[in-house]
């Protein structure tokens, strides 16, 4: 009983969260859109803008898609196989603003590739390698991280269809990796993608934090232009904003339809029986590049931690000092896992509730993924506004529960439905019932995805920008944001020191959630 | 050297004579509702060093005065200017969420136009007998600040270079100009809206327009085209020799320093004339840098903290004020180990000591002898940013 | 003439069998007994060059008279079945078939003929999954003929029929295997499997009746 109540509370409050979905439509009720559209598409920033978002969004999506299906191929019954899969977790903790900066300083102007460069005796052209204006960089960057990502997807789907023995089979029949991964591989997988994907696509969309880092910045991306404007003295300025974030909203309908349409595409026609000699020879050498590479970043990341002073053309710093690390503040961190600890925990708390309502499908939950996060952000700020709501760590707490959720849901769902229904009827047998059972029997079975869940949860609330920034009236401070603040103060030493911070935070949740079922229950091997 | 044990001595010392010459009952009871109330200070949050000298100073008041002052970073004061206008526009009279804010120039005019700003306060304050009335504190930007701010610094455009990768030093625009050619790639300047972009602009309008007197008035009273047009025949030739020719601009001064420092260019820019100094010490620059001006005079202006409408501290938020304007903050403002921003007060009205270590300049810091070109009216900010992003908006 | 020599394979821990050692001619089938767990599977996959991760293997593997034991999967020409049919779900069966053969001419009329003489007339369209057991694991058998292979392995390729349509299957794999003279290796504890078998041995390497 107490459960049912319970659960209906959550439901409600669910759906109450997920308001700003629907209100994102009010604040344009109002605006004249056609005029402003017209407006927006004459002026002179929008051209460019719109390239850059286009190529910075397609080409991520492009990159990630054909390095996830290169890896996971390539490396699909061999003995790396298992140990590549085992570091995804852990590459995918890496918050996106840790890995930015981490790109930024590689690859800047003057950024120690070059150094390294020039040390060996060649010169390179290399103010083009961040922030060029159409937006390459930026789309290699997030197209190596979101790579991680669709691995990750990618390897759940091969679980669960035996895809495994197709692959071996397709190899008797004397095929190279390569074909079988465009012939086998990608047909199969693409439609089961599909929503990752669109999620993929919706990030790199609207991404402020990553396109602020190594996007364009005269004019930016979309997203940027559309966040510039909308903080805009002049009221005509803001009007375009709101304009502008519609226009992103429509421009992620039509590639979320492009996206489904692509994955439908991959009825080819009759195979034609060559078979090629192609080789994914190249695959584990830019694999450990990659992996490589991201060391390397956090070791730039220590580096700039601990300088005074270093100037090109020096690989190491030159006076060395713990200054920066004085200039930490502790109510960031504190406002940082305060905000993610509860979120993550108020988010499982409600999506198990919601779960036991018993409904076929609550995917609805999943919708804020699919969405771009501007047009998110500006409802939510709208429906604070008409609440009345002060801004501060609850009304920030609520926003990031808007993302958090999803996540947790996506982790918990699966996880929930594949309770074993035979335990579950022994233990009703025994007459445990209800809020008993729940207690009693499904939280302990779901230990581990709850861990998992938590540790997903956390990442998303440590990286939220935009909630943090709108609803919270710049007043609440995060690692993130102090990040981006440190990012724009220009000082890499300051900058570096607060990524190591975040870039911690972030693993240590990792690292809590993967030994948590081991430390609650040391002596079950089977709930590890 | 510690130097704390010298202010709280000048603090001492010089905080009788200054509640003498207000009226005592006044502004006692101002302090005594300043105390227990907190301060939201919106200021740009872009330094470290600005950033602790803030809350250096936000501990001194706590101390002296009871009032808990709560640095807010922004990174664009425009965005506050907004939010405060969105507030009082949805009849938030008195509970806003800032109580003093950084500001001058296109930003002040908006809020003094808009009526979001308090009632004169600024020359009631104790320390503003102490100003220096010779600089331009009474108008910001052409525009009277009526009391609705107090000063609280001085800026002056400076240019920063090496010596070794330099040898002589640009004395105009023209000049500027031909340095470009000699040096294809090797200079920039950040992009509009950025205030020190802006600033660039205003210098270089100044010095290239025919129509000087008209940068004093309202832009409404004049032919915006015909007074910027050498600007922009000017800058057509300019971009293409800039640095990635100007299809990107450096996103703001910090990263200037950056390029500048790593070799990728030749100067960077400043609004403070002793930061060359600072930025050394603090090793964002190579040991060696210098500071310049163009032989006419580089653009200067003062900044001050204004108090909104409906901030809830107001009394707090002029104590705050009041503090920022003393003798001890003011130094140590001045104190190149600290932050090196030049003072607004009268050194005629310190003692000896004090008035020395005000007017000090450190070799790499910009000449003292530079003249001083007034800003133009705040009017023009604005329509200057439209015109140039119009222009160039879009790396073309 | 498949030729295996002084094949062992280990785990980190324990050996799983060996040394092992047989000779199967050409359109001979080789019965191999062996428990579930056993490490019969593992067999058949260093065989094909895919030995499964932490394993290690000793061993020669001869084909018609060339060394093949570092070859290449794809390209060892040996074809396999397994228990599930496993067919490509995205393609059509004569889509499945049309990817197992070398590109010819007159593939369509060749893989007619073959769904005909298989019982499968006008399957050609048909989607995988609308199959039944019997007729997938049929499709399966032609799919790994007609990539023209040298040697046949098959793992347990009729337990996951029902009874009665076993012995015909069974019954025209063996003869298609026989037809195309190729030497073949059946691994099962399925008795009347092995019955059919011209030999039968454990992995310990001895021969067994049955």
């Amino acid at each position: 009983m107490i459960l049912r109540i319970a659960s209906i509370t959550a439901l409600l409050f669910c759906l109450a969260l997920y308001l700003p979905i629907v209100s994102v439509a009010t604040p344009y009720i109002e605006l004249d859109f056609f005029r402003l559209a017209t407006e927006i598409f004459s002026a002179s920033e929008f051209t460019p803008a719109l390239i850059s978002t286009l190529v910075s969004t397609v080409g991520s999506l492009i990159i990630a898609l054909l390095l996830s299906l290169l890896f996971m191929g390539s490396l699909l019954l061999t003995p790396s196989y298992q140990r590549f899969v085992r570091q995804l977790p852990l590459l995918l903790a890496i918050p996106h603003l840790a890995f930015a900066v981490g790109f930024y300083l590689l690859l800047s102007p003057k950024g120690w590739l070059e150094r390294l460069v020039s040390a060996l005796g060649l010169s390179l052209e290399s103010s083009v390698w961040v922030q060029d204006s159409y937006g390459l960089s930026l789309a290699l960057a997030l197209g190596i991280k979101e790579s991680w990502f669709l691995c990750w997807m990618i390897w759940a789907q091969l679980q669960q269809h035996g895809v495994e023995d197709q692959f071996l089979l397709a190899r008797t029949l004397g095929y190279k990796r390569a074909q079988i991964i465009w012939a086998i591989l990608l047909p199969q997988l693409l439609p089961r993608l599909r929503w990752p994907l669109v999620a993929v696509t919706a990030y790199s969309l609207s991404s402020i934090e990553m396109a602020w880092v190594l996007g364009p910045t005269h004019p930016p991306t979309l997203a940027v232009l559309a966040w510039n404007w909308l903080l805009d003295p002049a009221i005509e300025q803001r009007q375009l904003g709101l304009a502008l974030t519609l226009i992103l909203m429509l421009l992620m309908l039509a590639l979320s339809v492009f996206i489904c349409w692509l994955a439908e595409l991959t009825k080819l026609g009759s195979p034609s029986g060559r078979r090629l000699n192609l080789s994914l020879g190249f695959s584990p050498w830019l694999l450990r590049t990659l992996l490589w590479g991201h060391l390397l970043m956090a070791g730039l990341l220590l580096l700039w931690a601990f300088t005074h002073s270093w100037f090109y053309p020096d690989l190491l710093p030159g006076r060395w000092s713990m200054r920066a690390w004085g200039t930490l503040e502790l109510m960031p961190l504190i406002n940082t896992l305060s905000l993610a600890i509860v979120a993550a925990l108020l988010a499982i708390l409600l999506v198990l509730l919601v779960l036991e309502l018993g409904f076929r499908s609550s995917n609805w939950m999943l919708l804020p993924l699919l969405l771009p996060v501007l047009p998110l952000v500006v409802g939510q700020y709208h429906l604070t506004l008409w609440l009345g709501l002060t801004p501060g760590w609850s009304a920030v707490l609520i926003a990031h529960l808007l993302w958090v959720l999803p996540y947790v849901y996506l982790v918990l769902q699966p996880a929930y439905r594949r309770l074993s229904k035979e335990q579950l009827l022994t233990a009703r047998t025994f007459g445990v019932r209800g809020t008993a059972l729940f207690l009693r029997l499904k939280l302990p079975l779901l230990t581990r995805p709850i861990c998992a869940a938590f540790a997903l949860g956390f990442s998303v609330s440590l990286a939220q920008y935009l909630p943090t920034i709108f609803i919270g009236a710049g007043r609440i401070e995060t690692l993130t944001t102090e990040t981006l603040t440190q990012f724009a103060g220009g000082d890499k030493r300051l900058l570096a020191v607060q990524t190591l911070l975040l870039l911690l935070v972030a693993l240590s949740a990792y690292i809590l959630a993967q030994r948590l079922p081991q430390l609650i229950y040391p002596n079950r091997k089977a709930m590890h | 050297m510690n130097k704390t044990p010298l202010y709280c001595a000048l603090a001492l010392t010089l905080h009788l004579p200054a509640l003498a010459t207000t009226s005592a009952a006044d502004w006692s009871s101002i302090e005594s509702e300043a105390r227990g109330q907190t301060v939201y200070f919106n200021a740009w949050g872009g330094s470290d060093v600005i950033n602790r000298y803030i809350e250096w100073a936000a501990e001194r008041v706590e101390q002296e005065s009871g009032v808990a002052v709560e640095l807010v970073k922004i990174s664009d004061a425009a965005a506050v200017v907004t939010r405060i206008a969105t507030e009082v526009g949805a009849g938030n009279v008195d509970a806003g969420t800032v109580d003093l804010i950084w500001v001058n120039g296109e930003n002040f005019k908006r809020l003094k136009q808009d009526g979001l700003l308090a009632e004169s306060w600024a020359r009631d304050l104790p320390n503003a007998d102490l100003v220096d009335y010779q600089l331009p504190v009474t108008t910001d930007f052409s525009i009277p600040t009526d009391g609705q701010e107090s000063p609280w610094g001085g800026a002056q455009l400076t240019f920063i270079y090496h010596p070794q990768r330099l040898a002589q030093t640009p004395q105009d625009a023209q000049g500027f100009l031909q340095l470009a050619r000699d040096y294809p790639g090797m200079l920039a300047y950040p992009r509009v809206p950025d205030f020190h972009a802006t600033s660039f602009l205003k210098q270089l309008l100044i010095e290239l327009t025919d129509e000087d007197s008209a940068l004093y008035k309202p832009v409404s009273e004049s032919n915006f085209e015909a007074v910027t047009a050498p600007l922009w025949r000017y800058l057509d030739q300019l971009h293409p020799l800039l640095w990635r020719e100007a299809r990107a601009f450096p996103q703001g001064i910090a990263q200037m320093h950056s390029l500048f420092a790593d070799g990728e260019l030749l100067m960077s820019l400043s609004f403070n004339p002793n930061d060359a100094a600072n930025l050394v010490r603090s090793g964002t620059l190579p040991e060696g840098v210098r500071s310049f001006g163009f032989k006419r005079g580089m653009l200067g202006n003062i900044h001050f903290v204004a108090i909104p409408s409906n901030a809830p501290a107001k009394s707090g938020a002029k104590v705050f004020a009041n503090f920022l304007l003393s003798p001890e903050a003011q130094l140590r403002k001045a104190d190149l180990d600290v932050w090196g921003d030049p003072s607004v007060l009268d050194a005629t009205k310190l003692g000896r000591d004090q008035a020395e270590t005000l007017q000090s300049r450190d070799v790499a810091a910009l000449p003292a002898d530079t003249p001083w070109l007034a800003e133009p009216h705040a009017s023009w900010v604005e329509p200057l940013e439209r015109a140039w992003l119009e222009r160039y908006g879009d790396g073309r | 003439m498949l030729e295996l020599q002084r094949a062992s394979i280990a785990t980190s821990e324990r050996k799983l069998f060996g040394p092992l050692s047989f000779v199967i001619e050409s359109g001979e089938i080789l019965g191999l007994q062996a428990p579930s767990g056993s490490g019969k599977s593992v067999l058949l996959r260093w065989m094909l060059g895919a030995l499964p991760d932490g394993l290690s293997a000793e061993g020669e593997l001869n084909l018609n008279g060339e060394r093949i034991t570092q070859l290449a999967t794809e390209q060892r020409s040996i074809g396999l079945l397994l228990q599930q049919a496993t067919l490509f779900p995205h393609l059509s069966v004569s889509g499945n078939l049309l990817f197992a053969m070398p590109p010819e001419s007159d593939r369509s009329q060749r893989i007619a003929q073959m769904l005909k003489q298989a019982g499968l007339d006008g399957f050609e369209a048909r989607d995988p999954a609308t199959l039944s057991g019997g007729q997938q694991a049929r499709v399966a058998m032609l799919r790994a003929l007609a990539a023209q292979p040298k040697a046949l392995l098959l793992d347990e390729p009729f337990s996951s029929l029902d009874s009665r349509l076993r012995g015909e299957f069974r019954a025209w794999v063996f003869e298609q295997i026989e037809q195309r003279q190729i030497p073949a290796l059946v691994v099962s504890h399925d008795i009347e499997d092995l019955q059919q078998c011209s030999r039968v041995v454990t992995l310990d390497g001895e021969q067994v009746d049955v």
